[in-house]
């Protein structure tokens, strides 16, 4: 009797302490979950930040051996004479020797086009060659935050890899058409140049409004099937914008991009509309991608001279303009 | 037992102040109209609203049957439209035969920029946008 009085005078939990203390314990570990996710994301978008800031690098290591010339933007199947391109090609082969891809540019062959053998697998009826240039998805091609399923549509008779990393066209359209439509005069009238040019290419010392106040290179965000024929990315193609973006739209603007009959999988995708944060419609001839990623709040970009910025997507649709510029003659200094 | 209580309450108030955390950035709205050009619905299309004093960045939807719905910040808006209509179908990459696409024609108006302006007050608030200047009749 006296050892049970004594085992009474030693209180222990009740039952509602103990829940308590539960719920205490399941509160706090609420509030660390979303936590640890926000470090991942912010570890992501650090590795994103860093791939650009390799390529700015990489654009200037090109540059100085190459006769302070930028790489063209893309040749769109013929030269015109510019530069003596006549090869369909993008400014990304010609950038492997400066990104630690020795091997790949040792293997690109410039005299033949981007979908030809040994760059890309030839033929409807190729057996798909592993080794093809294009098709080797190396980690600089891609923002860790966007996850995508990179190859390209599986109704192409090549596949190549898709990137996340796309060069900056500047305030300006594209057109599927020799003739620019009267109707759309004035967009191109506007077009103050950019570090990116279609049949064409600059040199630093066309970037009069300065390296530091111009866009180079940003992200935009992939399409999640391969079988969707979506342009946005196709860094390999040398179709018009495919491998670029314009600072029309400003960083992941609600408005959609505008893009080429069929490549909208909003419009054309068997698999129905695609995520809500690259919206697109179908057009005739004028074409145009905003920058967009899935970092909260902006984009990356790296600047022409080898910064990378966080570019928000409240930014002064003015100022946005002026960065993707290169002799607009604007003063750029908000960002 | 009172006691006891003092630390979960208080716990749970730092919680409540974490959890609301701080909501940057002006509101978007929800609005809503129709886009015609000189009196003929545009078909599909974009359209933009990029803020008239360039403060912020630019919102837009997608126009459908003439239509467009979309969440912007309140304030005077410089309107973008891109209209275009189906007007049948073809092959758009020669590489590849069997693809079959819409064919789109440009609507005929120029991408008027500047030329409208509408100022968003409220969610609801519609907007008639009717472009009839340079361009709007073949």
């Amino acid at each position: 009797m006296s050892s049970f009085s004594s085992r009474e005078t030693r209180r222990g939990f009740t039952l509602v302490e103990l829940l308590v203390v539960i719920a205490i314990i399941g509160i706090l570990i609420g509030l660390l979950l979303p936590a640890v996710q926000a470090a991942r994301e912010a570890a992501r978008r650090m590795q994103c930040t860093n791939n650009l800031k390799q390529w700015g690098l990489a654009l200037h290591n090109y540059v100085d051996i190459n006769n302070q010339k930028l790489p063209i933007g893309a040749t769109m199947g013929d030269s015109k004479g510019y530069i003596g391109i006549d090869k369909r090609c993008t400014w990304v082969p010609r950038m492997y020797p400066f990104i630690e891809q020795a091997t790949l540019a040792s293997q690109y062959d410039f005299s033949k086009h981007f979908y030809q053998y040994p760059n890309n697998q030839e033929g409807a009826n190729a057996t798909r060659n592993p080794l093809a240039c294009e098709s080797v998805k190396f980690s600089m091609l891609y923002c860790p935050s966007d996850r995508p399923d990179n190859e390209i549509a599986n109704s192409q008779t090549y596949g190549r890899a898709r990137g996340n990393y796309v060069g900056c066209y500047g305030y300006r359209a594209n057109y599927h058409a020799d003739e620019i439509p009267a109707q759309h005069q004035s967009l191109y009238t506007r077009f103050d140049g950019a570090m990116f040019y279609l049949s064409k290419c600059i040199g630093l010392s066309d970037v009069v409004d300065g390296l530091s106040n111009t866009l180079a290179f940003s992200e935009l965000l992939l399409v999640d099937s391969v079988a969707d024929a979506d342009k946005r990315g196709d860094i390999y193609n040398d179709e018009r914008m495919a491998s670029g973006f314009s600072t029309i739209l400003t960083p992941n603007s609600s408005s959609p991009d505008n893009m080429y009959s069929g490549t909208c999988p909003d419009v054309s995708s068997s698999a129905g509309p695609s995520d809500k944060r690259r919206p697109c419609i179908e057009v005739a001839s004028v074409e145009y991608y905003a920058a967009r990623s899935h970092h909260s709040g902006g984009v990356n970009a790296a600047v022409g001279d080898g910064s990378v910025r966080f570019i928000s997507d409240t930014i002064n649709a003015d100022v946005y303009k002026a960065l993707g510029t290169t002799r607009g003659g604007e003063t750029t200094s908000s960002l | 037992m009172k006691q006891y209580m003092i630390l979960p309450v208080a716990l749970l108030a730092l919680l409540a102040v974490v959890a609301t955390g701080c909501n940057k950035g002006p509101k978007k709205v929800l609005i809503s109209g129709t886009v015609s050009v000189a009196g003929e619905a545009v078909g599909s299309g974009s359209i933009t609203f990029d803020p008239a004093d360039g403060q912020g960045g630019s919102d837009g939807g997608k126009i459908v049957d003439g239509k467009f719905e979309c969440e912007v910040t309140p304030g005077e808006k410089n309107v973008k439209c891109y209209g275009t209509k189906i007007v049948g179908t073809f092959n758009p990459d020669p590489l590849n035969p069997d693809i079959v696409a819409n064919k789109y024609e440009d609507f005929p108006a120029k991408v008027f920029t500047e030329e409208i302006k509408i100022t968003v007050n409220k969610k609801g608030d519609t907007f008639d946008i009717n472009y009839t200047g340079e361009g709007a009749k073949k």
